[in-house]
């Protein structure tokens, strides 16, 4: 077992595992909305940023990918992982505005209405769809395309694939409800736009 | 009835020293129905019976009244010794003077005298509006129900079965087992259930005999002994076993994770919505927990569904009802133990275990893969307090008997924490050892003797966390200091309580329940297995707090009890008529 410090708090964790993994066994919160026990952690929200401090020197890491090491030392609530979480929540705020779950995070470290262009998109890219469609359905339909502010999750060619077994893992694990059932079909985000985008 | 006698037992130790017998002879013989009223030998014996006998010959009655010490041990043989003289079962009324007067009111003389003639005079009264027996023939439906498959049930259905009878055997979870397959290993010989029960489970499931009813309750039964019908509710597992394979990819794919009941809630080994509950499960059929699977709460989720290879999940399904006939019944729900907040002294805490979580952290084949951790932090602990009678003996917190295997089990745990921790100690505090099993004082001794376990005699009075470390504040009779303990984790030895809705089952079969909801036996030492109604039989922890060799030898004694009612094709039912 390796020894590290969380907080003041002195927890022992399993080789391999991650920082977040095992401040999540010993009832310690750090707010995430891209991880999920089931599948391989991704990184993508960086809602779970956390200090650590090795050697005196302190950086900020991922907890959701970072392994624990022996003496390491870990502090969830620092004034620098504050700042930083609250810019991103503002920044997700700003994306999805009407995510209930976005708002309550947003609502807890004080931001009603964010200083950035109010945008009304569903998806934070978290990428928990694509995961649950290559390891929950090991279907692989779902995917990252673009590049920057073009990126967005799609099926090959913007077009439902006949190889979805619509098993729903995606829009059941999604953190904003960005992709729904409707009448029986599940609706992607990609599916709202007016006319056909092509292969960006 | 013209002539009706009274005849009471001259028992010195239940009667005679307790009431003046000639007085209530002479107050009774004032009644105007009684035309003859003796006392006579104790009625046990051979003699005492035999006067009964000559007196009903010589004063031609054709009714009487006898007395007794206990009405359940002693009406078979009276009844049958009245009929040798030609008197029918409705003739025939005892009276149980020991339970109504003698004990009630041991050495009040004249008031014991008094209640021993009203109750008397009550009974000739009774017997004079006896009309006629009825006798009546039940054909024997030579199959049995047993409720309940954890080892006791388990034994009781693999005896019945062996004998040539058919078995339905009812189990609340999805598997059989019961609490004894949680457990990593067993005193006083310290082998693992999942080596010695799992060949039973596996014989119940595949006996020929034996018709598991896994994931069902009884609904309701009617009927009597040799002749009951029994409703019994298959509850919906949304998973249709007969094209399930047990591959277990649903339990794999699905996306919904759950504290696992089997593992009792440990952090570490969390279930999922779809699952079956251990890896040795009998059947190894899942079931889907409606009240957190994402179908059912979001309706979003169909992975289950989906990814299942022989399309056997059915989100559709309903309880089902299915009616069984059985000549007789065995009771064998189990135990469960007594929730942690009972004891409001001992703290809430997460290093405060009850007995079978720390089982599940022993066990090789647990959570941790028997590594012991702290549910607080993780660490390895290296001083350990084992705390017996928590509600047991206790008749404030919890319950006022003895759970009878806490001592033991606590040392057991103790002597594996030491085979898992080499460099820990640990303490157990106990009020008195109770170590009755064969083998039980050796492997104590041995625990003390090899493994350095510290015993305190005493009560544990207060259980705190203080920083790091759990406080344990008690007192050590022995020698007459109070004790302070500063431990890193605290395994508490609850008491036994009966499986919650035994009240409700025992309802449905009629039976009588103790006060604390054990079904009740109808003699506690002479008929330990003979509910109050005939026909159903009780063994295991369902009756009592007992250890797993006790659980098995009552089972094998509930089946030859069932086998030796099935030995019958008919059963004779007198009834009494009343005018």
């Amino acid at each position: 077992m390796i020894r590290l410090n969380i907080d003041g708090k002195d927890i022992w964790a399993k080789e391999g595992s991650t920082i977040l993994e095992a401040a999540q066994l010993y009832g310690i919160e750090i707010p995430t909305l891209c991880h999920h026990p089931v599948l391989t952690p991704y990184g993508a929200c960086r809602l779970c940023s956390v200090e650590i401090i090795q050697k005196g020197r302190s950086r900020v890491v991922i907890s959701c990918l970072y392994p624990v090491s022996e003496g390491l030392e870990v502090k969830v609530n620092s004034e620098r992982v504050a700042r930083l979480r609250r810019s991103i929540l503002e920044l997700l705020l700003a994306r999805c505005s009407k995510s209930e779950k976005i708002r309550e995070l947003a609502r807890e470290v004080g931001i009603s209405e964010p200083r950035f262009k109010v945008e009304d998109d569903d998806c934070i890219l978290c990428g928990l769809c694509v995961r649950a469609c290559r390891e929950i359905s090991e279907k692989k339909i779902l995917a990252f395309v673009g590049r920057g502010t073009q990126k967005e999750v799609a099926a090959p060619f913007f077009e439902p694939s006949p190889e979805c077994i619509e098993c729903g893992a995606c829009a059941y694990l999604c953190p904003t409800g960005a992709i729904r059932y409707e009448d029986g079909k599940l609706i992607f985000p990609w599916m709202k736009k007016t006319s056909a985008v092509g292969i960006t | 009835m013209n002539r009706i006698g009274v005849f009471l037992c001259h028992c010195d130790l239940n009667f005679s020293g307790d009431m003046d017998l000639q007085r209530v002879v002479d107050g009774i013989s004032e009644h105007k129905d009684v035309a003859y009223a003796t006392y006579c030998r104790d009625m046990c014996l051979d003699l005492g019976l035999e006067s009964v006998q000559k007196s009903i010959q010589e004063e031609n009655l054709d009714g009487v009244v006898l007395t007794s010490c206990s009405e359940a041990l002693h009406r078979d043989a009276f009844i049958e010794a009245m009929e040798t003289v030609g008197l029918q079962p409705h003739q025939v009324n005892i009276v149980d003077l020991k339970q109504l007067v003698g004990w009630p009111h041991s050495y009040q003389g004249e008031e014991s005298t008094m209640k021993a003639i009203d109750a008397l005079s009550a009974s000739v009264d009774d017997l004079r509006r006896h009309v006629s027996t009825s006798v009546s023939n039940v054909s024997v439906v030579k199959r049995a129900l047993v409720i309940g498959g954890g080892i006791a049930g388990i034994q009781a259905s693999l005896d019945i079965a062996d004998g040539g009878y058919e078995v339905i055997l009812v189990e609340k979870t999805s598997s059989v087992g019961g609490h004894m397959i949680q457990y990593s290993e067993v005193f006083p010989t310290l082998d693992c259930p999942q080596c010695i029960e799992t060949p039973k489970m596996v014989e119940v499931g595949q006996h020929p005999n034996i018709k598991l009813y896994p994931y069902s309750e009884v609904e309701s039964v009617v009927g009597e002994a040799g002749n009951f019908t029994v409703t019994i509710r298959k509850k919906a597992s949304y998973v249709d076993w007969d094209k399930c394979n047990g591959c277990g990819v649903c339990q794999q794919k699905c996306p919904t994770i759950v504290p696992s009941e089997f593992q009792r809630g440990l952090p570490f080994g969390p279930r999922r919505a779809i699952y079956i509950p251990f890896a040795q499960a009998v059947p190894n059929k899942p079931v889907l927990d409606r009240e957190h699977c994402g179908h059912f709460t979001t309706g979003l989720c169909q992975v289950c569904s989906k990814v299942c290879p022989r399309e056997a999940i059915d989100y559709e399904q309903v309880d089902m009802f299915v009616e069984e006939k059985v000549g007789a019944i065995v009771i064998a729900t189990g135990f469960e133990l007594m929730p942690k907040s009972g004891v409001p002294e001992y703290e809430q805490d997460k290093d405060i275990l009850e007995g079978i979580e720390f089982e599940r952290l022993l066990c090789p084949g647990g959570p941790t893969a028997g590594e012991i951790l702290r549910l607080s932090d993780g660490k390895s602990p290296k001083e350990v307090v084992f705390v017996g009678c928590c509600g047991s003996r206790d008749p404030e917190h919890g319950v006022p008997y003895c759970s009878r295997v806490c001592c033991m089990y606590l040392t057991k745990m103790a002597l594996l924490y030491k085979h898992a921790v080499h460099d820990g100690q640990a303490y157990m505090c106990y009020i008195d050892l109770r170590t009755t099993g064969k083998g039980y004082e050796d492997f104590v001794q041995r625990a003390v003797e090899e493994y350095g376990l510290v015993y305190l005699r005493g009560k544990v009075s207060k259980i705190f966390r203080e920083g790091e470390k759990i406080k344990v504040l008690g007192a050590d009779t022995l020698t007459g200091n109070s004790v302070e303990i500063s431990c890193d984790m605290v395994v508490l030895g609850l008491a036994m309580m009966p499986s919650p809705g035994i009240k409700e089952l025992a309802n449905k079969l009629g039976v009588k329940t103790d006060e604390f909801g054990f079904i009740s036996e109808v003699h506690p030492k002479l008929h330990p297995l003979e509910t109050s109604v005939p026909g159903i039989f009780v063994c295991g922890t369902a009756q009592g707090p007992k250890d797993i060799p006790d659980s098995v030898s009552q089972g094998g004694a509930a089946a030859s009890k069932v086998l030796g009612l099935f030995s019958k094709d008919e059963l004779t039912v007198q009834k009494v008529a009343v005018g």
